[in-house]
């Protein structure tokens, strides 16, 4: 089931100028599954947090549609079960971090009791009970994203998405929240991040959204994005032994007399590479796909010229 | 209404408004403490606009002017100290965190109106309740009659909320929303002459725009003279100022959901 669906949705700001606006979304279509942790990634100015925007309906599209929690986002009922932590919060200061959690509660329309409950729980779980009852204004930029990913999940919601959440957070704080995204993924929940961090993202997220110049240009599984099916790593003891690849089947990238690495046309030619080297009695260690990291994908993606662009 | 009430409230709390209005009611209950050292009834007797009243009448009369001087600056203060709540929560980042929620925008927005309007109209009546109580005590007069300066406080918030509101949600800047009070005091204030100005006015045209002013435009002034006219005894002669700033009330607040839902963040 997809509890985010976004179809051809556009967005032009100042549409009505004579310039004819800017476009930060264009025809963006999405569906994002219940229980998946989904990660939008893309550079500066290309339409992520437009499009968190759109989906919380603090944004009106120019054109397209978009569902979330099976409604539409102008109804206030798709956000009952929608925990969200913008980028930058700038949660009213004069509450402190139990307050703010209950008036979220009470927005959500939490009852009391259950807000009661909920309130050192969530505390507990972003290391904030320390600081519980100091005022907002008083807290770091760290721990405002703390208080704010517990006040996201104060109305036990469905779905949570999260605009740079660990920004400010130093990097044992980034590992819990890691952690804490895990955990509500194993819970059910769907969790979207917006993040500049692609190692925090690789790490967590399942799926993975690139947006670039306001076009959603790739989305496909981390794995997927992150694996070069084609290259294989090969440790053996080669020694002096020459190896030859055949010309039609790929290309020797490294040799060494511990380690080989090929890339192939097809992947299952690693089989008669493999066949190659056990004819020639050399003990095979490991055979193992070889990766590229998400940063890398993601450079190879956005620099790739758009359709239409070019 | 919970949720926003609260967080109206811990608002207020937090930026030492009741300190303000507590101030001013001990001032003011100090100051009709004074009064008791005053026989007021020894005027009755001498020249002045109350020879030809009782002793107990001018008493009453002189506690209703102070007390609808004092829920005047009442009025002005609350005006003043709640402009900025709406524009601050709708400022970049906050306003996230409350169009975010699973309420509509006109419900957010009336929901803050109404806790503004029940938070400052609660600090307004407790504050002149007490100096009321005292000056009561003080110079053993009572009216019930003094309800209708309470009620016609309220009805006066409202307008004046109503204002700061529109202004505050379509600018999102408290200034222009003091501002935008401040002229609207003013206009109602020339305007309540309208008679007389049409009589200096030589173009019809411009008559018939002074009197639309002047019935569209609320007149809260108006609404406190004839509240303490009713105080006395003074009957209501002209019942337009009434049903035309409520509706001047209500229109600001139909006009500020109507942006407010069409604004961007």
């Amino acid at each position: 089931m997809n509890i985010v669906e976004v179809n051809n949705l556009t967005k032009i700001y100042d549409s009505h100028s004579p310039r004819g606006g800017v476009v930060a979304l264009d025809r963006v279509s999405l569906q994002i599954q219940t229980g998946e942790i989904f990660g939008l990634l893309g550079p500066n100015g290309a339409g992520k947090t437009t499009l968190f925007k759109l989906l919380l309906g603090l944004l009106t599209p120019s054109s397209g549609e978009v569902q979330l929690c099976g409604h539409a986002v102008a109804e206030p009922l798709s956000r009952l079960k929608v925990g969200y932590l913008p980028e930058n919060p700038r949660f009213p200061g004069y509450h402190a971090g139990t307050t703010l959690l209950a008036l979220t509660g009470r927005l959500h329309g939490v009852s009391q009791l259950e807000i009661k409950a909920r309130i050192p729980l969530l505390l507990q779980l972003v290391d904030m009970e320390k600081w519980a009852d100091t005022k907002i204004r008083k807290y770091s930029k760290g721990m405002v994203q703390r208080i704010g990913l517990a006040q996201c999940l104060m109305a036990d919601p469905e779905l949570l998405l999260l605009d740079e959440p660990t920004d400010g957070i130093d990097p044992v704080g980034k590992v819990e929240f890691r952690q804490i995204f895990l955990r509500l993924k194993s819970e059910g929940r769907t969790v979207v991040l917006n993040s500049h961090l692609l190692s925090e993202v690789e790490l967590a997220a399942d799926r993975v959204g690139i947006l670039n110049r306001g076009r959603l240009v790739k989305i496909d599984s981390v794995e997927a994005l992150t694996s070069k099916r084609s290259q294989f790593e090969i440790e053996a003891d080669l020694g002096d032994e020459l190896i030859d690849i055949a010309s039609e089947m790929g290309t020797k990238l490294f040799l060494s007399a511990q380690k080989l690495v090929v890339e192939l046309r097809h992947e299952e030619d690693i089989n008669f590479v493999i066949d190659q080297l056990r004819a020639k009695r050399i003990r095979i260690r490991s055979v193992k796909p070889l990766r590229v990291s998400l940063e890398q994908s993601f450079f190879e993606t956005i620099t790739e010229v758009p359709q239409g662009l070019a | 209404m919970n949720g926003i009430l609260r967080d109206t409230i811990a608002e207020l709390i937090d930026r030492k408004i009741l300190y303000v209005f507590l101030g001013i009611t001990v001032i003011a209950v100090m100051v009709v403490a004074a009064t008791s050292s005053v026989d007021l009834r020894v005027q009755v007797t001498g020249p002045g606009d109350f020879s030809g009243d009782s002793p107990s009448l001018f008493v009453e009369s002189a506690i209703v002017k102070l007390i609808g001087g004092f829920l005047s600056l009442l009025i002005f203060l609350a005006a003043m100290a709640s402009a900025s709540l709406v524009p601050n929560m709708l400022e970049k980042g906050r306003a996230d965190f409350y169009l975010t929620k699973p309420l509509s925008r006109g419900s957010i927005l009336l929901k803050k109106y109404s806790a503004i309007w029940l938070t400052y109209g609660g600090i307004v009546l407790a504050s002149g309740l007490i100096v009321y109580l005292v000056a009561a005590l003080v110079h053993r007069t009572a009216d019930l009659r003094i309800a209708y300066l309470f009620g016609v406080s309220l009805i006066n918030l409202s307008i004046w909320f109503s204002i700061t509101v529109a202004v505050g949600v379509l600018t999102r800047s408290t200034p222009m929303a003091i501002m935008a009070a401040f002229i609207v005091w003013v206009a109602q204030t020339i305007l309540a002459g309208h008679e007389a100005i049409g009589e200096f006015i030589g173009s019809t045209a411009w008559k018939h725009v002074i009197d639309g002013l002047y019935y569209v435009l609320p007149k809260p002034s108006a609404l406190f003279d004839q509240a303490t006219g009713l105080c006395v005894g003074r009957p209501i002669e002209d019942w337009i100022p009434l049903p035309t700033s409520l509706l001047f009330a209500l229109a600001m607040l139909a006009f500020a959901v109507t942006v407010l839902k069409r604004k961007e963040f």
